[in-house]
């Protein structure tokens, strides 16, 4: 069930309290923020401080790193003269404190402008691809498709793969851990976007 | 290119945790934005549509808050 409500306004700030008490379960206290830069068109939603763009600084197995989250989500019809959220564009990212790029870019772009040909479902890195003949390639250069990726992905990534610690510890009586119920519940809810 | 130490209008944090921003205040943004690291609007329009941005925050912020422009009827800030 997708998220849905009377205008883009409502249904974002819904979607704002559901990803904020996912991120506090999970990696990060520090909220993502809603905002409309284009009034009654799309919403942006991004971690910010003091105003200005930011990062969740987690802590993953090999030291600090930044992780950015950026969505841009519009409406489309849906039932009952209610709207139904939609993601327009993703961009996630994984970045060592002190690199000067990221690590992984997770992005997504609904509308390309015209004569983007690359998959729209993409990873890129700064990450160097044997490619034969002596010949490498960075996956900077590349659109890696992927596939739509959820920010769930993202989170289960970090804990597992990273090891960064999840912040909900809790284990129910099946033996779930708390995290992990939270991840794939969200990712149901969120399933049909 | 590093992000400097650029102070965010109060009326600007205001609008962003009211969750709605004006055209004037979108310019705004990206105008205090670009400021952030260095640039001009003009430059960071420029650089986001050829990609040259750092790949901070601000830069990641900033290309996508640019490609709005693109659809906009209001192309560059009041003077």
């Amino acid at each position: 069930m997708p998220f849905e409500g009377r205008n883009l306004n409502q249904v974002s700030t819904t979607f704002r309290s559901h990803l904020n008490r996912l991120l506090s379960h999970t990696i990060t206290r520090r909220p993502v923020v809603v905002f409309l830069p284009k009034q009654d068109e799309v919403v942006r939603i991004s971690f910010r401080q003091g105003g200005g763009p930011s990062t969740a600084t987690i802590q993953a197995r090999f030291g600090p790193m930044e992780l950015f989250l950026g969505q841009m989500c519009d409406v489309i019809d849906g039932e009952h003269e209610r709207v139904q959220l939609r993601t327009r564009s993703y961009r996630y990212s994984i970045m060592p404190q002190g690199a000067t790029e990221p690590l992984f870019r997770w992005e997504y772009e609904r509308f390309p402008s015209a004569g983007s040909y690359w998959c729209q479902h993409h990873l890129q890195g700064p990450i160097d691809l044997d490619v034969g003949r002596g010949s490498t390639i960075s996956l900077n250069d590349l659109h890696l498709p992927t596939g739509p990726v959820p920010i769930e992905d993202v989170i289960r990534f970090l804990i597992v793969d990273l090891g960064v610690p999840p912040l909900d510890t809790s284990v129910d009586d099946d033996g779930v851990s708390g995290w992990h119920r939270r991840l794939v519940e969200s990712a149901s809810i969120r399933s049909s976007e | 290119m590093a992000t400097t130490s650029v102070q965010m209008p109060q009326e600007l944090i205001d609008a962003i945790e009211e969750g709605e921003l004006s055209d004037e205040q979108f310019l705004q943004l990206i105008t205090v934005e670009a400021a952030m690291i260095g640039l001009t609007f003009d430059e960071a329009v420029a650089g986001a549509r050829d990609n040259t941005l750092p790949w901070n925050a601000v830069g990641m912020e900033l290309r996508d808050l640019i490609k709005l422009l693109d659809h906009s009827p209001v192309a560059t800030p009041a003077k």
